[in-house]
Parts: structure tokens; sequence; C-alpha cells
């Protein structure tokens, strides 16, 4: 399988780190880190090879990967702090607003946390991250209604 | 109650001890698995499909303990100071923090003990109203009672 092949004379030459052997890059390569397309580029002086292609998931996967421990963290500890509680009042609490303010990337993380219970409480915080609310005002009470909601929603959004 | 193998109890040591002091283990026992099917406001009056909370007419999320007391007086509920069985009689008793929020109720049994769902947690069945009070949960604060049908 081959990557895209990018004239190399745009990046600068350097020596090729050596993480990137470990995903079949020859040692002899170059890598150089591309602003534009945010992606690792190895390369040897013939050709781009398939590391490329390799890097560029491989960098990617590692920020999900963090975005993932620190939500799935702070999930666990808002849940032992506010798993007894029965209003959504006192669900939000610091824990809650911390998982709130990673934003965006969080909400893949979100929809797969609906499931698991006490999921529906993420409601206001999807509402208030994604700007948008597929639950109607009459649903609000059934938590198996705000599940369904926002699942569809992720699969309409290629999300989930 | 006897759970599924390998069953992960929210309501633990660790929780116990972070949330409710005066709950002992020989003090209640559980009688359900965990769920977010309902919460204490539903199991209350003996709902297991819904989570009942207010919001206000901005769509606010309301936990004051006024509009509690009004939800169960237009379903028939009174305020009464007998906290003990009686025939024929539905009793429920909530629970406040010290800013007149709702944290909590639980519902009387025939056997003179009180039924609680432990929000998303288990339910169990308790000894006393006491044994979920302070930190949490706040004080039981007043008893409410309605006919049975």
């Amino acid at each position: 399988m081959k990557g895209n092949i990018i004239h190399k004379d745009s990046y600068n030459k350097k020596e090729c780190n050596t993480s990137y052997k470990k995903e079949g890059v020859p040692s002899h390569a170059y890598d150089s880190f591309n602003k534009e397309k945010n992606i690792y580029i190895a390369y040897t002086d013939d050709e781009i090879s398939v590391s490329y292609w390799l890097i560029e998931r491989k960098s990617i996967k590692r920020e999900i990967s963090r975005i993932e421990q620190q939500f799935n963290e702070l999930a666990n500890k808002w849940r032992e702090e506010t798993g007894l509680f029965s209003t959504s009042f006192h669900k939000i609490n610091d824990s809650y607003l911390e998982v709130i303010s990673l934003g965006k990337e969080v909400v893949p993380f979100l929809l797969r946390d609906l499931q698991n219970i006490g999921g529906a409480n993420w409601h206001t915080a999807l509402k208030i991250i994604t700007k948008e609310n597929p639950i109607s005002e009459q649903d609000l009470n059934s938590t198996k209604k705000i599940k369904e909601g926002w699942t569809a929603w992720g699969r309409k959004n290629n999300l989930i | 109650m006897i759970f599924q193998p390998g069953y992960i109890y929210s309501l633990n040591e660790h929780s116990i001890k972070k949330h409710f002091p005066n709950l002992t283990f020989e003090s209640f026992k559980y009688t359900s698995e965990k769920t977010d099917d309902y919460n204490c406001a539903a199991w209350s009056i003996e709902i297991e499909d819904e989570w009942i909370q207010f919001r206000d007419p901005k769509g606010m999320l309301d936990v004051s303990i006024t509009t509690y007391i009004n939800y169960f007086t237009n379903l028939g509920f009174s305020i009464t100071n007998d906290k003990n069985f009686e025939e024929g009689v539905k009793k429920i008793a909530i629970y406040k923090n010290e800013q007149d929020e709702f944290k909590h109720v639980a519902r009387l049994m025939s056997n003179g003990k009180w039924t609680s769902k432990i929000g998303d947690w288990e339910d169990i069945e308790h000894d006393t109203l006491e044994v979920l009070a302070d930190r949490s949960y706040g004080k039981p604060c007043l008893i409410m009672e309605k006919r049975k049908d």
C-alpha cells in the first residue's frame, strides 16, 4: 500500500526519528513535519513511502488517546462524586465542568458513554459543547429517550 | 438480594464512607442493581421508568424544596408529623440541605423500614431515615402521607 506521492523538495531533510522505524520506515529515510497537513512524513531519497500514511495515523491516534484518557478519568470521578444524586442539577459539579472544558474533541466519548448508567446526564454537556439539542422538552425526564436522541444525533453527524 | 456474579456495587464501602457517615452495612440491605431508569422521586411513588425532576419556566433545573412539596401535594399527599406505618396510608420522607434544596425522598414500607433509590445506584431498604442523613443528602425535613385508593 502506498501513500500519496509528494514532491520531496517541499520538505526539509533531517535525521529519521527512530520511533518510525517500528512502523517499517527504512533506516535511511528522512522525516519532516508538514504544518499545513499536520502530519509527519517519512521519505527516502527515491519516493514517499507508505510510512507517510502510517505516521499520520499514529500521531492522530496519540492525540485521541490523550483526550479519551482524560475523559475516562473525569467521568469515573464524576460518577463517584454524583451518582447518588437524583437531580441533574446536583450532578453538575467541578468534574462535570472539566469534561465540558475538553471541548468538541470529547463529544464522541460523551456519546459513547451515554450508554452507561448515568450517561443521560451528559445531555447538558453535549448541549453546551455542540450548541445543539435533539431532545424535546417532553422527553427530558426519560433517560432512555435522551440516550436514543443523542445517539441518533451522533450517528447522523458521523461521530459514532 | 443476590446479584449476578461479578456485579460491581456503586453504593460500596468507599462511597458510603464518602457520602453517608451514618450508614452501616448492618443498617441496610440492597434491593436492586444499579439503574438510571428511575430516580428517588419516581421510586417514592413506585414508578420505575422515569427520571422525575423539574424545570422552571425558563427551562432551568429547579431543585427547590417547595417545588417538590407542591408536586407531591398535587399527587394527593399532605404533610404529617407521623412517620410510623399505618395500614392504608402511603408515606414518604423528603430530605433537604441547608440551602433548602431537595436532595432525596424515601418511601415507608409496611414493615416499618424505608426504601430509597440512591440516584443512579442501587435501591436499598434501610432501618431509619437518619442513616442516609448528613453530608450528601442533608436531613429529612418532613413526612407526607396519602390515603391509598
